[in-house]
């Protein structure tokens, strides 16, 4: 394949430099064991690719050495002074004699060549290596659904998927005595047992890589020292997620029942319904029955106080005609006594006309002119007229045909008209209320004051208050 | 020379008489010949009902801005003592408006009202700078006080009040040289001071000739013999018409078959004294004949037919009937007493009115000698041009100018000017050191309003109020606010010369206006902290106020306020977008064209409209024909055309993704092009029958349509989307960014204006901009648009219309079709031009 293609295609989809590095740092506490065992410590890197492995191991204080057949990885590694070669896998491997090796691994690269191509390089391996010595593959996790179904396949040059229990079986049945498989790259989250578990998690949470930690055997107590790195568990598995998912389902759903028998004894029952509506039903008809009687009652007094006016405004028109006909009487007498006086005053002209009269002027006169200091006003004479004129037009509307006769001969009399109107009248004209939107009144518009208005409106309050002081 | 003229004379109950006609007249007189002098008017705010009569008197003569309005807190009548306080306030009030304007002289057209109304005139002293000048009428109850007088206390009073005010006046003018006399008789004046102006009578007078069916009508209607004698005015002792009777019934014999005929209204009284004495007099039931209330109009007809007028009065101001009867030509005898020989004049036509023979004498002479009565009749036509408001109000203006300068000369007044700021602090300080202030009886607020409404100085550039309530509230982006905002950004940045723009706004549940300060800082991209507060507005004569958004559902809570503005003497106008509600009622929703309805009847109820087209403006005008209300002011039309530049303020940008949609994928054939929101009046039905009447004939066009879908349409809509020719040759683009649009018009040949109403026809001029080739439904406002740049159709079938589209593309083939590039149009700096134009031409 085009080499091009295949470092454009890693570049996408590897992952960073840095990225590899730490997931990789991951492996350090298997290998660290062996740093009591042997002095120097040879590790060979199958298929190093860009180096990053070769890179931590000699940060680490090993001594490893690294294979690829691509060019531009081995350009890769050598820019940056890694030591790394060109060489197929198995040829480097049978290169190097009997237990020089105190790990060998291989990133990676198990699902890119054949299997029996895979067996013989477990086979050399275990020759290679010293006891206790370390076989690390890492390899893509088919156990995920989303890895084993789609992505393993991105990479066109991947042969097969792996299972783990395969390679685990393979290097064992090579003579590895110990091996281990160890699940990695796997979100962090999901270690958190807090953490919920959806069906994304379980279709696409397992360890996306895992690899095979085989060892060499050896005396026991030097095997011990590898006890806590190979005890310690790793990754996360596909049932497991499953299960947790389905327990999560299961508390959920029991906890709903519960809830739901909870509420379900609360709940009214039909019969308890029924029995309460008829509850609340009776009340109201006491209820209802307690107002009627009441209103009932209230009625009554009522009825009364209407039948005790009625009488009473009976007796006040009774005595209202009572009052008519001694007015009217009262009226006739005063007719009667009119007639009388026209007959004195007729006897008042004579005698004026008389000689008699006509001769005692000048001595009249005289008396008048010594009595006229003592003379009161003519006040009182108004205010009586006053007063008779509203009684006179009372009685004058009681009578429409005098009214009439009466009217006619004031229209001739526009002066007497105007004198007793004038009388009458109350001089104080009653104010119109002043209506709230109307210009006559000061209302202009309904806006409140303008920003000049405001100022007017503060100047005047301050003359006002200065006027106060 | 600057005058004011306080026309309450022509605001009380008084309107309705002599002295309210005079006033006004005389005020049209000296403002028609007021030469190079300003003449303002104050009409008093609290007599409202009065004033749009006024202002519409002077339309043409005087500009609304010098019609002013002053306000005070009422009742103020003398009538009620309790009044008192507030009277004063009010006086003061007045005479700070007066003061404000600054006036050299002060004419006042009636010193005595006040009494039972609230007109509010002080003493002529409490205005310390200008001649304070009145009009004279009579003092005839001063010198008939038991009629006039005695019956009445209080009005006794405050008659005598007044006419002890006279001698503190500066100038006064009287109707006529009798009453100018008298008044040097009873009062202590100098014979300087006062100027007789005269008097006229109304133009309505005239010599009428009636036709035969007219005359029949007019005499029935009456009762009118052929010959009658005529006499009109009141019937007061004074008129002496019991003398007349008897005059008359005395020559009765002689006269054969003549009447005597008293017109106008009279008492009941009076009518039935007068009764009872003809027939006792030996006249017949139809020998006195009374019309009761009768129109100028009769009363000119019965002028210019009847036999002899015959004014018998014996006490008269001027007399104003026997000048009106002169001037229709006919024969007129008088009294020889008090004014009436002044306006007769000729010695011969008069007759002593104590004497009944004498009366007697002169009717006898005037009825049976023709000669005499054609002489009268034409000395009484050339005497009445003596009379005139023209020369009344001449000699008015003479007699201002010298008692100015008359004073300047005696005391050396130089007027300072005075700011409206000094006015007002002045008017405060009189307020407080008269005690007003500390009475219960003022409301503080309403005489702050009322003195910031009454005092806004001589007449100013006059402000624009422009109404954007809509806009402030929201902007839907519509067509209408469309123009609202370049209109508004044009003016704010441009200021046009004659006007100071403010932007004004109302809200739901407020029923005035308020500046719309917040929004226009906001609007022109400052930063709001730099705004002011949103003030209410306010308002003096002479302003304008421009509605430019539509406020369908505004308009009728609002009007209480735009009331009390025009009264104030701001002019309303609105624009008046279209009447397609009106004209095309099927294509808007049902409910929408009540409130049209409802708005457009307020709108003609104010002083004008500014349409966007002449075509919007002629249909408003026909419209009003059957439809307006009744009104006095003419109600001004004016049109104006809206700006076509495209708003590139932020031009939307995106391609149709749906290959499908592109015009690329349409064969390639002629492509014609309809922009709009789907609606059925924009005419697409009609087109898209058209078009397929062609596609069946085999003629080789597209037929693209840009534009959402509307109301009304989902027939159309989904016959579109159904359609075969779908893709092929037709296209439905539903919304598409402006750059797009761009793209279609380049790539178009032709577009199709099919509306059966338009307001304006801006997609004429964006087809133009793009030299766009453009057919239109023959509509007027297409035309006036597009002119002779478009190719037009007409017809109510789509086979008209196909024929026209085929026509035009036989000329499109030859290149003969009407090109549209050269057609003029506006942007929107010509369009904000045109509109001031407009509004200057209607402004009042």
């Amino acid at each position: 394949m085009d080499s091009g293609f295949y470092r454009a295609f890693e570049d996408r989809y590897r992952g960073s430099r840095e990225l590899i590095s730490s997931r990789l740092e991951a492996y350090l506490p298997f290998l660290a064991p062996l740093k009591t065992l042997y002095q120097d410590l040879p590790v060979l890197d199958l298929g190093c690719g860009r180096g990053e492995w070769l890179e931590l191991l000699c940060r680490e204080g090993y001594a490893p050495t690294g294979v690829d057949l691509d060019d531009g990885m081995l350009d890769a590694c050598h820019a940056l002074s890694l030591p790394a070669s060109k060489d197929d896998a198995i040829s480097a491997l049978q290169k190097l004699p009997d237990n020089s090796l105190v790990a060998v691994t291989g990133f990676h690269l198990a699902e890119h060549i054949p299997f029996p191509v895979l067996q013989q390089l477990v086979a050399e391996a275990l020759r290679v290596l010293r006891p206790a010595g370390l076989l690390i593959l890492e390899t893509p996790n088919a156990e995920s659904l989303v890895v084993g179904t789609n992505s393993f396949y991105l990479d066109p040059t991947h042969e097969r998927p792996l299972p783990n229990l395969l390679l685990s079986f393979l290097t064992e049945h090579s003579g590895f005595v110990k091996s281990k498989i160890v699940r990695l790259q796997e979100e962090q989250s999901l270690h958190d047992a807090s953490r919920q578990v959806g069906v994304w998690d379980v279709l696409a949470g397992t360890s996306p890589d895992y690899s095979i930690v085989a060892q060499k055997e050896a005396a026991p107590e030097q095997l011990a020292a590898f006890e806590t790195a190979f005890e310690t568990s790793y990754g996360v598995s596909l049932d497991q997620l499953a299960v947790r998912y389905d327990q999560a389902l299961e508390r959920r759903f029991s906890g709903l029942e519960d809830q739901m028998a909870v509420g379900q004894a609360e709940y009214l029952t039909r019969d308890n319904f029924r029995e309460a509506m008829e509850s609340i039903q009776n009340r109201q008809t006491e209820q209802l029955l307690a107002l009627q009687e009441r209103s009932s009652n209230d009625m009554a007094v009522l009825q009364k106080q209407c039948f005790d006016l009625q009488q009473r405004h009976n007796d006040v028109a009774a005595r209202a005609d009572a009052l008519q006909v001694d007015l009217n009487a009262s009226l006739g007498n005063a007719h009667n006594w009119y007639l009388r006086a026209m007959a004195y005053e007729q006897q008042l002209e004579a005698m004026r006309h008389s000689t008699s009269w006509r001769i005692t002027g000048p001595f009249r006169f005289a008396v008048r002119a010594v009595s006229w200091p003592f003379r009161s006003g003519r006040a009182t004479a108004g205010q009586i007229l006053r007063r008779g004129a509203t009684h006179a037009r009372l009685w004058l509307a009681c009578r429409p045909a005098l009214h009439r006769t009466v009217t006619a001969v004031l229209n001739r009399l526009p002066g007497l008209q105007a004198k007793l109107r004038s009388l009458h009248e109350n001089p104080h004209v009653a104010q119109t209320p002043a209506s709230a939107s109307d210009p006559q009144h000061g209302v202009i518009d309904h806006a409140p004051l303008t920003q000049r208005g405001r100022i007017i409106e503060s100047a005047l309050k301050e003359a006002m208050m200065k006027g106060r002081k | 020379m600057r005058i004011v003229i306080d026309m309450q004379g022509a605001q009380t109950e008084s309107r309705f008489r002599g002295i309210g006609r005079y006033s006004l007249s005389l005020a049209k007189g000296i403002v028609r010949n007021r030469g190079e002098h300003e003449v303002y008017l104050v009409l008093n705010g609290m007599l409202s009902d009065s004033i749009e009569s006024i202002r519409t008197a002077f339309i043409g003569l005087l500009p609304q801005s010098h019609i002013r309005v002053w306000y005070a807190q009422g009742p103020v009548c003398d009538h009620n003592p309790a009044n008192a306080a507030r009277k004063e306030v009010a006086q003061r009030i007045r005479q700070a408006c007066i003061d404000d304007l600054q006036p050299d002289v002060v004419h006042v057209t009636s010193t005595v009202e006040g009494y039972i109304d609230d007109a509010v005139i002080g003493s002529p002293l409490l205005d310390g700078k200008a001649v304070v000048s009145a009009t004279l009428y009579d003092l005839i109850p001063l010198i008939s006080p038991k009629q006039y007088l005695d019956n009445d206390a209080g009005y006794k009073k405050h008659y005598l009040e007044k006419f002890e005010a006279f001698k503190n006046y500066g100038l006064l003018l009287s109707i006529s040289d009798f009453a100018r006399q008298e008044a040097l008789s009873l009062l202590p004046l100098h014979e300087a001071t006062i100027v007789n102006v005269s008097t006229a009578a109304d133009d309505i007078f005239r010599p009428i000739t009636l036709s035969l069916d007219e005359r029949e009508a007019f005499r029935k209607k009456f009762g009118l013999r052929d010959m009658f004698v005529l006499y009109s005015g009141g019937a007061d002792e004074r008129k002496n018409l019991p003398h007349l009777i008897k005059a008359f019934a005395s020559i009765k014999a002689q006269v054969g078959n003549v009447q005597l005929v008293f017109a106008g209204k009279m008492p009941e009284y009076h009518v039935d004294r007068y009764r009872t004495l003809a027939l006792e007099q030996g006249l017949s039931e139809t020998d006195l004949v009374f019309t009761g209330y009768i129109t100028d109009l009769e009363l000119a007809s019965l002028y210019s037919s009847c036999r002899v007028y015959v004014f018998p009065s014996w006490h008269e101001g001027f007399g104003l009937p026997p000048l009106e009867a002169m001037k229709c030509g006919a024969p007129v005898i008088g009294a020889n007493t008090s004014s009436v020989p002044e306006v007769i004049g000729w010695s011969d036509a008069t007759f002593d009115p104590f004497d009944i023979q004498a009366i007697a004498d002169k009717l006898l002479q005037v009825l049976s000698d023709d000669v005499f009565r054609a002489a009268l009749a034409t000395h009484g036509l050339q005497r009445a041009e003596q009379f005139s408001w023209d020369l009344t109000g001449k000699a008015s203006v003479s007699a201002f100018e010298q008692a100015l300068s008359k004073v300047e000369r005696s005391s050396g007044r130089v007027l300072e000017p005075m700011s409206t700021q000094d006015g007002i602090q002045t008017l405060v300080a009189a307020l407080a050191d008269g005690g007003h202030l500390q009475t219960d009886e003022l409301d503080l607020e309403r005489l702050a309003k009322a003195i910031d409404y009454s005092l806004q100085g001589p007449a100013d550039k006059p402000t624009l109020f422009v109404d954007i309530s809509e806009l402030c509230k929201h902007d839907g982006k519509s067509g209408i606010q469309r123009v609202v905002r370049s209109l508004l950004v044009e003016w704010l940045k441009h200021p046009p010369e004659g006007y100071v723009i403010k932007p004004v706004y109302t809200k739901a549940g407020e029923p005035f206006y308020r500046y719309a300060a917040q929004f226009t800082t906001l609007f022109l991209g400052k930063e709001i902290s730099e705004a002011d507060l949103d003030d209410p507005i306010s308002y003096r004569a002479g302003d304008i106020y421009l509605c430019l958004d539509l406020l369908m559902d505004v308009l009728p809570h609002k009007q209480a306020y735009l009331d009390t503005m025009r009264t104030h003497g701001v002019s309303i106008f609105f624009v008046v977008y279209d009447l397609l509600i009106l004209q095309l009622p099927h294509c808007f929703v049902e409910s929408l064209q009540e409130h049209y309805i409802k708005w457009i009847n307020a709108v003609a109820r104010y002083d004008g409209a500014l349409c966007i087209s002449r075509a919007v403006a002629d249909e408003l005008r026909e419209w009003l024909v059957d439809n307006a209300p009744p009104r006095d002011r003419p109600f001004r039309i004016g049109a104006f055309h809206l700006g076509a530049d495209i708003d590139q303020s932020m031009p939307s940008t995106g391609l149709p993704e749906n290959p499908a949609l592109r015009i690329e994928s349409l064969e390639a054939f002629p492509h014609f092009l309809m922009v709009g929101t789907l609606e059925p009046r924009k005419g697409h039905a009609q087109t898209l029958d058209a078009f397929e009447l062609l596609w069946a004939e085999g003629v080789q066009a597209n037929l693209i349509i840009v534009g959402k879908h509307g109301w009304l349409v989902d027939e159309l809509a989904a016959r579109l989307v159904g359609h075969p020719e779908l893709g092929k040759r037709l296209l439905w683009l539903e919304g598409v960014s402006d750059e797009y649009l761009e793209h279609l018009y380049n790539h178009s040949d032709c577009l199709i204006a099919a509306s059966y109403g338009e307001g304006f026809g801006l997609p004429l001029i964006e087809a133009a901009q793009y030299s766009l080739p453009i057919i239109a439904r023959d509509l007027p406002v297409f035309r006036e648009v597009a002119g002779e740049f478009a190719w037009y159709f007409t017809g109510a079938s789509a086979q008209d219309i196909a024929d026209s589209l085929a026509e035009w593309l036989k000329l499109y083939e030859n290149k003969q079709h009407p090109q549209s590039a050269e057609m003029p149009w506006l942007t929107w700096k010509g369009s904000a031009q045109q509109l001031i134009g407009e509004i200057d031409k209607c402004a009042f």
